[in-house]
């Protein structure tokens, strides 16, 4: 077993997760289905606050937890190799803790917070990296975070 | 046990970046604030040394 780290291809992985957040912005155009639950702050600790949990900390645990140890803690405890079936149980308790850590919606969790954890670890896997996934979040959650704050005047 | 514990570097650069953009944010929002986010990662941070700790000791 091992833990999933960052490689060395830094660019090529940044650029895979800037590109994925991106994808995942436009699926979220689609349909309005593919959300994922922000952190539950309280308004009143300001934007600056949010915005630091939101795009930063958050990417950066859940990622770190879902598509860096967990896999392969799961496959250590199973003895088992099939790789999908870690991918289906990490993104299953990733739409978990969204359901449970951030109060959102069952539909949103089991919707948007599943396909996108599936999503997360196929590319882990196929960059042996986590950056891409945390950009991946990061850019997401941004966008989720600049609808949900910031008024466009009308756009 | 030292030799155990060493980790590769992979690890170490995902922990320095998890500390760099999770930690100390996290910290510096719950110092200037108390929200109950904060405390969830936190936790979740602790849980992911404690596996790392686990699989370099051999436990899982």
């Amino acid at each position: 077993m091992g833990f999933v780290g960052i490689d060395r291809n830094y660019k090529q992985d940044a650029f895979i997760g800037l590109t994925a957040g991106i994808g995942f912005v436009v699926l979220n155009k689609v349909s309005a289905q593919f959300v994922l639950g922000l952190p539950a702050i309280a308004l009143s600790v300001g934007q600056l606050s949010q915005f630091v949990v939101t795009a930063m900390a958050a990417p950066a645990f859940e990622e770190t937890f879902f598509r860096g140890v967990l896999p392969g803690t799961l496959q250590s405890l199973f003895h088992n190799k099939t790789w999908w079936l870690f991918n289906i149980a990490q993104a299953t308790l990733f739409a978990l803790f969204h359901y449970a850590a951030y109060g959102v919606g069952f539909q949103t969790a089991f919707v948007g917070a599943f396909l996108f954890g599936l999503v997360a670890g196929l590319i882990t896997k196929y960059t042996n990296s986590i950056l891409p996934s945390i950009l991946m979040h990061s850019v997401f959650n941004s966008y989720l975070w600049l609808m949900s704050n910031v008024s466009f005047g009308g756009i | 046990m030292s030799r155990k514990l060493k980790l590769n570097q992979d690890t170490v650069r995902a922990l320095r970046l998890m500390i760099v953009v999770g930690v100390l944010p996290t910290l510096w929002v719950l110092i200037n604030t108390n929200f109950y986010a904060g405390m969830v990662y936190l936790i979740l941070g602790g849980v992911i040394v404690l596996l790392i700790l686990m699989e370099r000791l051999g436990v899982v």
